[in-house]
């Protein structure tokens, strides 16, 4: 047994002398009688002696278990529970729910070679152990609250239970505590006992624990629930971890070097030297040097891989083990093209060379070995977007646009092809407000006034961020200077939502140069300047080549792929509506073999879904389209990095969450994994001390009665 | 008698007590051998009997004895006493161990029973009967002679007022002692607290009954000696010895309660049967009443 408060333990056991200091007082005070009847006195006094004694013996033992209770149980003694314990401690049938967090952060290794996770899972089984066999219990992890490994079960033996708990794994995940809160407050819902109990093993990391907790917990508070929470946790004194794996070029073309940034975090106190990574680019391991790192920072490293194959590859970055592994890769996935198919629509053909609209905006994306493909037609009739769809489409100064050819190029965008628009005099500002504007609900950006002249001065490249233009920042401020368009179109109000202006015209007022609008999948970049020498010089400028190429690549770049996810994020792909997969399967890692895949029927197609993300690494789907044909897909799920964050929660936040509710926190050895059982006794000692006060008083009386 | 005024500065002279046992009377049941003519049968027969003066009349006279023609004349009773009646012989032997000192608010039990046995001798006296006293301790005794002058009365008073209780209890001896030492039958009256060898006593008593002696036990005891009326812890001292017994008496109270009365009760039993009239007094009673009734009815037998 031990105490919580030991010092009045022990001035307990110093008070329970006072009874007996008392009675040996009392001894001293008495009267003297000179006495005639001696004999019978003696005799009376010699018959009732034993008696006399065990009285006044059992009356003094009384109080001395009186003093030593009250400081005993003021004191809030602790007892192992099970046997005389939990006899003692008062169990009373309870309904108990028991969380196991095995989130990502509970992989942290541990001092004796194992993990913190296998000190959790100890304690999980010690209070599925303990817990009585009269006892409802669930019990059931963070990462699967909807699937209990026990609900309301009365454990009798535990063997199944204790095996399941001792197969269990960490996740990946990052726990999102109000969530699981949630989840108690359902298995209390149906609980069968007003005593409740919640038993969280945790390693206390502070990452998913926010102010919506204390909604959840009021309901405890409320039902007069306890909570006990046994801590598995230590200190993580050095962590370093990949933080982001990204693509920086817009488009990842085969042959031709793609740009990635990687960025390592120290999360420790003390310096990290150079660090030896290993990257896998389709499963092929090259080294990575990450530069040494400061305590506490982190360090941005440049990648360049040149994929040979088109279609989706797969990159993983792998730091150095150290004390949490699980956060030292992070996965991606990247859909290489074999080339960017670009269609450009003159609006002004001329014979003559660099005279037409589309001349030079042909030359600066034909240069260098990237393979694009351009192709110029000459009017948008011409235009043959039901038999191949280009990455992106140019309209250069396209006077009117049709109904039918709006309605596709919306179509088009939403599903991920890019729309690039330079403006210039034929350019009919009503047709393209009224169809692809559309009062903002259109794919066009801005609404076009009139083009009008305007004395400009320069560029200005707005500090919007992923911007095709953002390059030109490089260049020199006189570069930028000399763009200087004698002729804009001016724009009126901006499409509803994601519009942006990417660079802006220095004249009398700012105006827009370059407007972007994500609509979908895809993206639409206006340009308020003609593509040819008509408004400016700028097309015989360097600089026009590097601004060109940038808003092709953009515009070709589709949204982030949802084939990129956090642990915990849904899956899915999503096919063509007259495409029924057949034999559809999932590949994950950590587990063996294919299994089966949902798959959904919506009103745009077929979707194949998979929810148990709860493992990082690449995933597969396949499947039989219509034809017979086997497809995949491709998905890289990476932790959370929030999940590294080593911070552990002080009891005084642990207050703050659970307000009102009666909580205990109990601590775990670093080498020990039986649990440092405290089950208060101070209920049961209470009731002992006023149980005893009660028979002294009556015993007192009794002995105390004339005989 | 001498006028009750001389002897009202003496502690033992109660006339409150006095009265109402001579108004009784004390007389014995056995035939007595007296030196003069007394109010007692006499064992000695073939005596003409003369008239010799009236006395009135006590509930328990023979009344043979009655004068009719005093009563026609005078509406009152009166007997006629006769020279033949002999005078008792009495012996009042007063315990003055140190037990008999425990004191309470009422006084001690001596103080009560050397009150009773003066009263008794100055009723005996009144009689013409003669009394004599004995008193007794382990470190001493005072006798006084048989006498039933009316100096007697004086007499014993200073022997009281002389005797200091102290000692212990040795009634046996005592009464060994006197049943050798009174040469005719008469009355011997034991004024204790009785709290001696009870056997050894009754042996001793036998030996005076034997000798045809009457006896009369006045057990004299103070209440609290029964009761044990003390609070709190108590350290008893034996008051005739130096033994100490520390002890609280609310725990064994009624059991020594039971233990004394069943004292007294088997002194009261001995005594019946063996054919001794015995009267229990309290110190805190009315001694006078009592004794009174307790004689009226004893001569009623």
């Amino acid at each position: 047994m031990t105490f919580l408060t030991p010092a009045l333990a022990w001035l307990g056991l110093a008070a329970a002398s006072i009874p007996i200091i008392i009675h040996l007082l009392n001894r001293r005070r008495f009267t003297r009688v000179d006495w005639a009847p001696m004999k019978y006195l003696k005799l009376t006094v010699q018959s009732n002696k034993r008696r006399l004694q065990i009285e006044q013996l059992l009356l003094l033992l009384l109080r001395v278990l009186a003093m030593l209770l009250l400081f005993a149980t003021v004191a809030r003694p602790m007892v192992s529970r099970g046997g005389f314990g939990s006899w003692l401690a008062g169990d009373q049938r309870k309904s108990q729910v028991i969380v196991i967090d095995d989130s990502m952060s509970m992989a942290q290794a541990s001092l004796d070679g194992g993990h913190i996770f296998d000190r959790a899972k100890s304690a999980a089984i010690e209070m599925v152990r303990r817990a009585n066999a009269s006892d409802q219990t669930t019990v059931f992890t963070t990462s699967h609250p909807e699937s209990p490994l026990a609900r309301q079960s009365q454990i009798d033996g535990a063997g199944d239970l204790v095996r399941s708990i001792s197969d269990l794994k960490p996740s990946h995940l990052m726990n999102q505590w109000a969530t699981t809160f949630e989840w108690v407050n359902d298995y209390f819902e149906s609980a069968a006992y007003p005593i409740r109990e919640v038993v969280l093993v945790t390693d206390l990391r502070s990452a998913g624990w926010n102010a919506e907790i204390a909604k959840r917990t009021e309901e405890w508070s409320e039902q007069q629930a306890t909570v006990t929470i046994v801590d598995v946790g230590r200190p993580l004194e050095s962590n370093q971890l990949v933080t982001e794996l990204r693509q920086i070029s817009p488009v990842a073309l085969a042959g031709s070097p793609t740009r990635f940034v990687a960025i390592v975090e120290n999360a420790s106190e003390e310096s990290v030297p150079e660090l030896k990574a290993t990257l896998f680019v389709s499963g092929t391991p090259q080294s990575i040097t990450v530069p040494p790192l400061d305590p506490n920072s982190r360090v941005e490293v440049p990648l360049r891989l040149l994929f040979s194959e088109p279609g989706r590859q797969r990159i993983r970055l792998e730091l150095p083990d150290d004390l949490l592994n699980e956060d030292n890769s992070r996965f991606l996935v990247v859909d290489v093209r074999s080339s960017l198919s670009i269609t450009m629509v003159d609006g002004d053909p001329r014979p003559t060379a660099f005279q037409s609209e589309t001349d030079f905006l042909a030359a600066s994306c034909s240069a260098g070995r990237a393979p694009w493909q351009v192709d110029v037609v000459r009017s948008a009739s011409e235009i043959r977007l039901d038999e191949s769809r280009p990455d992106v489409l140019v309209l250069a100064n396209v006077g009117t646009i049709e109904t039918d050819l709006a309605i596709q190029l919306e179509k088009l965008v939403r599903d991920g092809m890019g729309l690039v628009v330079y403006t210039g005099e034929l350019v009919d500002p009503k047709s393209y407000n009224d169809l692809l504007f559309k009062n903002g609900q259109g794919i066009l950006p801005a609404r076009l006034k009139e083009s009008a002249q305007d004395k400009i001065t320069g560029m200005i490249i707005e500090s919007v961020g992923n911007s095709p233009v953002e390059i030109l920042t490089q260049l020199s401020p006189e570069t930028l200077s000399r763009i200087k368009p004698h002729t804009i179109f001016g724009v009126a109000e901006f499409a509803a939502d994601s519009t942006r202006v990417l660079a802006s015209w220095k004249g009398t007022e700012l105006a827009p140069a370059l407007l972007e609008r994500s609509f979908g999948n895809g993206r639409v970049y206006l340009w308020t300047v003609s593509a040819d020498r008509d408004w400016s010089d700028w097309p015989q400028e360097p600089s026009f080549v590097l601004a060109t190429r940038q808003t092709m690549e953009f515009a070709a770049a589709q949204e982030p792929s949802r084939a990129n996810v956090t642990a915990g994020d849904l899956l899915q792909s999503r096919l063509q509506l007259a495409d029924f997969p057949t034999e559809a399967k999932a590949i994950a890692p950590g587990l063996e073999g294919a299994f089966d895949l949902s798959v959904d029927a919506t009103a745009t197609g077929p979707r194949l879904r998979y929810e148990n993300t709860r493992r990082s690494g690449f995933y597969q789907f396949t499947w039989t389209d219509r034809d017979g044909q086997l497809q995949s897909d491709d998905f890289a799920v990476s932790i959370d990095p929030r999940e590294s964050d080593a911070k552990r929660l002080t009891e005084e936040q642990l207050d703050t969450y659970l307000k009102d509710v009666d909580w205990q926190l109990l601590s775990i050895g670093a080498a020990d994994s039986n649990l440092d059982n405290q089950a208060e006794l101070w209920r049961t000692g209470a009731m002992i001390f006023l149980g005893l006060i009660g028979c002294e008083s009556l015993f007192a009386a009794w002995i105390g009665r004339e005989r | 008698m001498s006028d009750s005024s001389a002897y009202s500065n003496s502690p033992y002279f109660d006339p409150n007590m006095i009265g109402p046992i001579s108004a009784v009377g004390l007389r014995v049941r056995k035939p007595m051998e007296g030196s003069i003519s007394g109010l007692h049968r006499s064992p000695l027969h073939g005596v003409s009997p003369e008239f010799a003066d009236y006395r009135s009349y006590t509930p328990g006279d023979d009344l043979r004895n009655l004068d009719w023609r005093v009563y026609g004349r005078s509406d009152r009773f009166y007997i006629k006493r006769y020279e033949e009646e002999s005078n008792l012989r009495a012996y009042i032997v007063l315990d003055a161990s140190a037990s008999m000192n425990y004191e309470r608010e009422s006084g001690t039990k001596f103080r009560a029973g050397a009150t009773l046995a003066v009263s008794l001798a100055a009723t005996l006296l009144r009689q013409r009967d003669a009394v004599g006293l004995h008193t007794f301790n382990t470190t001493g005794e005072a006798h006084l002679r048989m006498s039933s002058s009316e100096s007697q009365l004086r007499k014993i008073l200073n022997v009281l007022e002389s005797v200091q209780p102290s000692g212990e209890t040795d009634l046996a001896r005592v009464m060994h002692s006197l049943a050798d030492q009174i040469p005719r039958r008469g009355l011997v009256i034991l004024i204790s607290d009785m709290l001696t060898d009870l056997d050894s006593l009754y042996d001793a008593m036998g030996k005076v009954l034997y000798g045809g002696h009457e006896m009369l036990i006045f057990h004299t005891l103070d209440r609290d000696e029964v009761e044990l009326p003390f609070k709190g812890s108590v350290l008893f001292r034996d008051i005739e010895g130096s033994e100490e017994l520390f002890a609280e008496p609310r725990a064994f109270r009624m059991a020594y309660k039971k233990a004394m009365e069943a004292f007294i009760g088997q002194v009261e039993q001995r005594c019946r049967a063996t054919g001794i009239d015995y009267i229990r007094l309290f110190t805190d009673e009315d001694t006078g009443h009592h004794v009174s009734h307790f004689l009226r009815e004893r001569h009623r037998q």
